[in-house]
């Protein structure tokens, strides 16, 4: 367990001193602080605003979509791509705690960026009576953190099994945008749709997280995403040593 | 070219022939005779392959890389085995907590008591098409809480009307986003998923006893059994899905009201009723009973008689009044057809939930209500403010202008319907100035056919037999903030938030680049 937090440790702080983080982090702020601003402020004009947390919360998920992979791209690819892979598969660490290492500390860098994504609920909070209802802001926020630790999981398991950085984001991306559309397919009323509607990555979050409902069987699906994406990830790594 | 690397382009090839075979399939979702071709080739060439260069097949079984590899087929089974299974179990048994401050999700204590006492299982189905894909979602959340309270005794499922047409002809379902509640082999449809109508059907349905609605017969009412544009077979049909037992019932002939009556419905009589059927109906009122009536203008009628006896009794100890006009809407495109622009306060119509109705050719109705009165009226529906009662029938005939004439004419809005209650018998009372509104050709149309349903029901005393403890409501808004709080959120949202990153990018750019 020491040898994942070393490895999420030195990644947090790449993040950290890395000019692509801040890149990123500046657009999600600033697509947000837009959004946030144009809706409260043209809502006023027009008359109404509804105080709901959920103003940022419903556009940060699309946004989510695109970040993540490109926070998870380089984690392990770029490992392989400078050679220094070799060192950390010869280190006493296990093919597990890298993977997981790695993702804890994107993980912790996301966390970071989330906080402060609060602002804005809180904000509206501030200017309404008798406030927004802080249940759904709880509940929203803990379905978030839920899905972008699946999304970072699946990004880690692609990174793994890359050389190149660009080629892990763009099939991460499509990964979680077959997941996103699985739910598409599930309009029927038969086994197959029922299973479809299951695999749906947004509809676990807007089902339920997202109207004010903790429920069990949308946590463990996002808890089973990440452990199976990080499973995977693992594999990928032990594969390498087979070559 | 050697065996080996033509080996290759054999499992190429038979793996591609294999996939464009499934393409085809796909696409044309029938086995013919190019499919089996493809498929038989893309075997053929498979086995060419294997034929060609044998050590390969071998190597991939026997080798290092395959032992490693079987290894992690197995472990990854294993592992996606188990996940599965875990994330079944939780679907079967949904647990979840309610975070929202208003207990959205959750269940009132006379729901949860009433489920708690539940001896037989019911069924909740829910009937939607993809296209009310959202109102599912939300229903299930309904279903998923009954479910979850009921020690197993609820279970729900989903079924696509359009799809299952058998299944929603055997319930009686009309519309789309309808669901049914079945208890044995008896069932209720409901319009709205809300908790409110979901236990009071499971409360009706577990408590069965004969619910009986009569519609008068004998003065030319709308036809029970008629399939024609005029007919009422819908409203029968729709009735009937809510458990009602729909009879035809002709006063004078039987002599008195049935015991049995829950309500009686006078749906748009042609002619008067004699003296003696009113005085029937007064007595049966008297005791409690319930009316519904829905009066035709008298300019759609072959007899004209301002006075008849049953209008004089309802304007007399209802204080209901029928005006003698048509109603123009010039809001609506046909202005013959009034549209109800403001609804009442009133268990018929809070149950529509803002749906809209529209009544070809209607008369208005006067709601008096003396101030020694027990009675309760409720003004149901109104028309908008440029809609007027024409009282002069001829112009409509010859074609002239549509205008309002000031003292001639009853000035919009207009009062299209009322419900009247007698807190001393019980007797309920509703009215209103059309029928064709709920005829089969406008019956599914907006909100006519529940406006009609729900009038029944409020009147039959079936619409709330139990009164659930109302939730707490937050109504929940946003102060109009000064220009100052406006900036201060500018500031904060689109400028320092976003500065504060770029600035702490610029500096860790800044100071590698200086340390190189």
């Amino acid at each position: 367990m020491r040898n994942v937090w070393i490895i999420a440790a030195r990644e947090l702080r790449h993040y950290f001193v890395s000019p692509v983080a801040y890149a990123l982090a500046f657009m999600v702020f600033l697509i947000l602080g837009g959004i946030f601003f144009i809706n409260v402020f043209f809502g006023l004009q027009s008359g109404y605003v509804s105080p709901d947390g959920r103003i940022v919360m419903g556009p940060l998920v699309t946004i989510l979509l695109f970040i993540t992979p490109a926070i998870t791209m380089r984690l392990i690819a770029d490992e392989y791509r400078m050679g220094t892979i070799e060192l950390l598969l010869t280190a006493p660490v296990r093919d597990w705690e890298l993977v997981t290492g790695k993702w804890l500390g994107s993980m912790l860098f996301m966390l970071a960026i989330l906080v402060v994504t609060w602002a804005y609920p809180l904000i509206l909070h501030r200017m309404s009576t008798p406030g927004i209802d802080q249940g759904i802001l709880l509940a929203a926020s803990l379905g978030i953190v839920l899905m972008v630790a699946a999304m970072l999981g699946i990004g880690v398991m692609v990174s793994a099994f890359f050389r190149s950085p660009l080629a892990a984001f763009f099939v991460t991306l499509s990964v979680l945008l077959v997941l996103w559309i699985a739910g598409g397919l599930g309009v029927g009323t038969g086994v197959a749709s029922e299973i479809a509607r299951q695999l749906s990555f947004v509809d676990h979050f807007y089902g339920s997280f997202y109207r004010g409902l903790l429920s069990l069987p949308d946590v463990l699906y996002y808890v089973s995403l990440t452990v199976l994406a990080l499973f995977l990830g693992a594999q990928a790594v032990e594969a390498r040593r087979w070559g | 070219m050697n065996r080996s690397k033509l080996a290759s382009i054999a499992w190429v090839a038979g793996a591609a022939l294999l996939l464009a075979s499934l393409a085809w399939y796909v696409i044309n979702q029938a086995s013919d005779l190019t499919l089996q071709i493809g498929v038989a080739l893309g075997f053929l060439l498979l086995a060419a392959a294997v034929l060609l260069d044998p050590q390969r097949l071998r190597r991939a079984f026997t080798g290092r890389q395959a032992r490693y590899g079987s290894n992690a087929l197995l472990l990854t089974a294993a592992v996606v085995g188990v996940l599965a299974v875990v994330n079944f179990l939780a679907y079967n048994n949904p647990q979840s907590i309610d975070l929202t401050e208003t207990q959205d999700f959750s269940l009132t204590p006379e729901t949860l008591l009433i489920l708690d006492q539940l001896q037989e299982p019911v069924q909740l189905i829910g009937f939607y098409t993809p296209d009310s894909a959202d109102g599912r979602d939300l229903t299930r959340a309904l279903f998923d809480v009954y479910q979850r309270n009921s020690r197993g005794k609820i279970t729900y499922e989903f079924t696509d009307p359009r799809a299952n047409p058998v299944a929603a002809d055997h319930y009686g379902v009309q519309r789309d986003a309808s669901i049914v509640v079945t208890v044995g082999s008896a069932s209720e449809v409901l319009s709205y998923p809300s908790e409110e109508e979901v236990t009071g059907a499971i409360l009706r349905l577990t408590n069965p006893e004969g619910r009986k609605v009569y519609f008068i017969v004998g003065h030319g009412e709308r036809d029970l059994d008629g399939v024609d544009e005029a007919g009422y077979s819908q409203v029968r049909q729709a009735l009937e899905a809510k458990n009602y037992q729909v009879d035809t019932l002709s006063p004078l002939s039987e002599g008195s009201i049935p015991q049995d009556a829950l309500a009686l419905v006078i749906a748009g009589p042609s002619v008067d009723l004699p003296e003696a059927e009113a005085k029937l109906i007064e007595e049966y009122l008297s005791q409690g009973g319930a009316l519904v009536v829905l009066a035709e203008p008298s300019a759609a009628l072959a007899a004209q008689s301002p006075v008849e006896p049953l209008g004089g009794y309802l304007k007399q100890k209802w204080g209901v009044e029928y005006q003698d006009d048509l109603v123009l809407d010039l809001t609506s495109s046909l202005p013959l057809t009034a549209i109800a622009a403001e609804y009442g306060e009133h268990p018929i119509t809070t149950r529509m939930r803002n749906l809209r109705s529209y009544f070809p050719s209607a008369r208005s109705l006067q709601l008096q209500s003396a101030a020694e009165s027990p009675l309760q009226p409720t003004p149901l529906l109104r028309t908008a403010s440029n809609s007027w009662g024409e009282t002069d029938y001829a112009s409509l005939t010859e074609g002239g202008d549509l205008a309002f004439d000031e003292g001639v004419d009853f000035p919009g809005p207009l009062l299209l319907a009322a419900a009247v209650e007698d807190p001393e018998t019980g007797s309920r009372l509703v009215v209103i100035g059309d029928s064709d509104f709920a005829a089969n050709a406008d019956f599914l149309a907006l909100g006519n056919g529940d406006l009609l349903v729900n009038s029944i029901d409020w009147a039959a005393r079936q619409e709330a037999l139990i009164s659930l403890t109302p939730k707490p409501a937050i109504s929940r808004f946003v102060l109009p903030p000064s220009t100052q709080v406006i900036g201060g959120v500018f500031l904060i949202t689109i400028i320092l938030i976003p500065a504060a990153v770029l600035a702490a990018g610029t500096y860790v750019w800044w100071s590698r680049r200086r340390r190189g």
